[in-house]
């Protein structure tokens, strides 16, 4: 027995369905309902990023512009042109994700799209964390300096005695590094657990192609 | 560029196609329900980029096969039927013994992966070789060594069923 003998017979239990058939108001009101698609998924998280982005940005602006502390108006204002260029690759994306939603490919031209999008969210995603982490500590140094700088009772004890400030500055340095690679293990296992499985799964499909 | 009632008029001529994808990649009716809203949301976004190139069937079915194929199912702790279990029972003259092959085959196409499962809706589709290559953006010569596979793969595997 094979396919091409039960072509028509097994076209017709394809076909048979216990759902009932959809009535012309339950589609009008299927056009509605929210998508639940990997991709649209990707979109409300890029959509909710511009907003934050765009929120941190006034905000930012608005500490460096009032703050009375040098080193608080710099690190604020750095983040808040860090915001900038965010924006714009997240406009990008979004940009990207309508291009494809609105498009109808051929099987494997959507999911090589579709892999490639995710990838570079992905990749997007974590670059921009890990280039935030240099950032934040060198200005954490900074802002520390400056706040010893300006309280003297504590920064003269560790001034003074030259084990204490090596042993500052190692644990500082000790602090960073652990921070810092705590902080790329986990960014990279949340990537992958959102989105790494599925990545896989397309490549996997993609390779059947 | 279709109205909404004329999109609308349009899948509910054709909501058999896209019962068909939904029956091939889902096992039980709310996942089915989730996949067939999938697809009328799909093909809603993406109605402007079909121009009548070709029949909309042909465009509905690629919309309906890529959305399947990349969907995911919400509620992944619910156990799925098996694909046996949800083998739709049509009362008709089928003998008993074409009956057990239908199941046995039936049960081989649930074991595909979901490629291999878009190529033989296609295929039982009487899609050409030419058409199903346009629709999974392979060239017909890869279409044909697929089918050729899939045909003996799907063979074997009845066969075993059939058996028991």
């Amino acid at each position: 027995m094979n396919l091409d003998e039960l072509k028509i017979l097994l076209n017709q239990k394809l076909e048979a369905t216990e759902s009932a058939v959809k009535s012309v108001a339950q589609l009008q009101q299927m056009l509605h309902a929210k998508s639940s698609s990997i991709i649209h998924k990707i979109k409300r998280s890029v959509l909710f990023e511009i907003a934050f982005t765009v929120l941190f940005f006034i905000g930012f602006s608005a500490i460096y512009f009032v703050s009375k502390q040098r080193g608080i108006a710099i690190y604020f204002g750095t983040f808040a042109i860090l915001c900038i260029p965010f924006a714009f690759i997240l406009i990008y994306l979004l940009k990207r994700i309508n291009i494809y939603l609105n498009s109808s490919l051929d099987v494997k031209t959507n999911l090589t799209k579709l892999y490639n999008l995710i990838d570079d969210f992905c990749k997007k995603y974590f670059q921009f964390t890990m280039a935030i982490i240099p950032i934040a500590f060198i200005f954490s140094i900074y802002l520390g300096t400056d706040f010893f700088a300006e309280n003297n009772s504590y920064s003269t004890s560790i001034q003074k005695n030259t084990t204490s400030k090596n042993v500052f500055y190692g644990f500082l340095i000790g602090y960073i590094i652990a921070v810092g690679f705590g902080i790329y293990k986990f960014t990279k296992w949340y990537i992958k657990k959102l989105y790494g499985n599925y990545l896989q799964e397309i490549k996997i499909m993609l390779d059947d192609l | 560029m279709a109205s909404k009632q004329e999109f609308i008029q349009l899948i509910n001529t054709h909501q058999r196609l896209i019962y068909k994808v939904c029956n091939l990649y889902m096992n039980n009716s709310a996942d089915k329900d989730d996949l067939f809203q999938e697809v009328c949301l799909q093909a809603w976004k993406a109605i402007e980029s079909f121009k009548g190139e070709s029949q909309f069937s042909t465009w509905l079915y690629r919309v309906a096969l890529n959305t399947a194929i990349t969907f995911i199912r919400k509620d992944k702790r619910k156990a799925p039927q098996t694909f046996v279990e949800q083998f739709p029972e049509i009362a008709d003259d089928t003998s008993k013994e074409k009956e057990e092959q239908l199941i046995a085959m039936y049960k081989a196409i649930g074991n595909l992966n979901k490629i291999d499962k878009a190529l033989v809706m296609l295929y039982l589709e009487d899609y050409s070789y030419i058409e199903i290559g346009k629709i999974m953006g392979i060239t017909p010569n890869n279409v044909a060594v697929k089918m050729n596979r899939l045909k003996l793969k799907l063979k074997e595997e009845t066969e075993k069923h059939y058996q028991f």
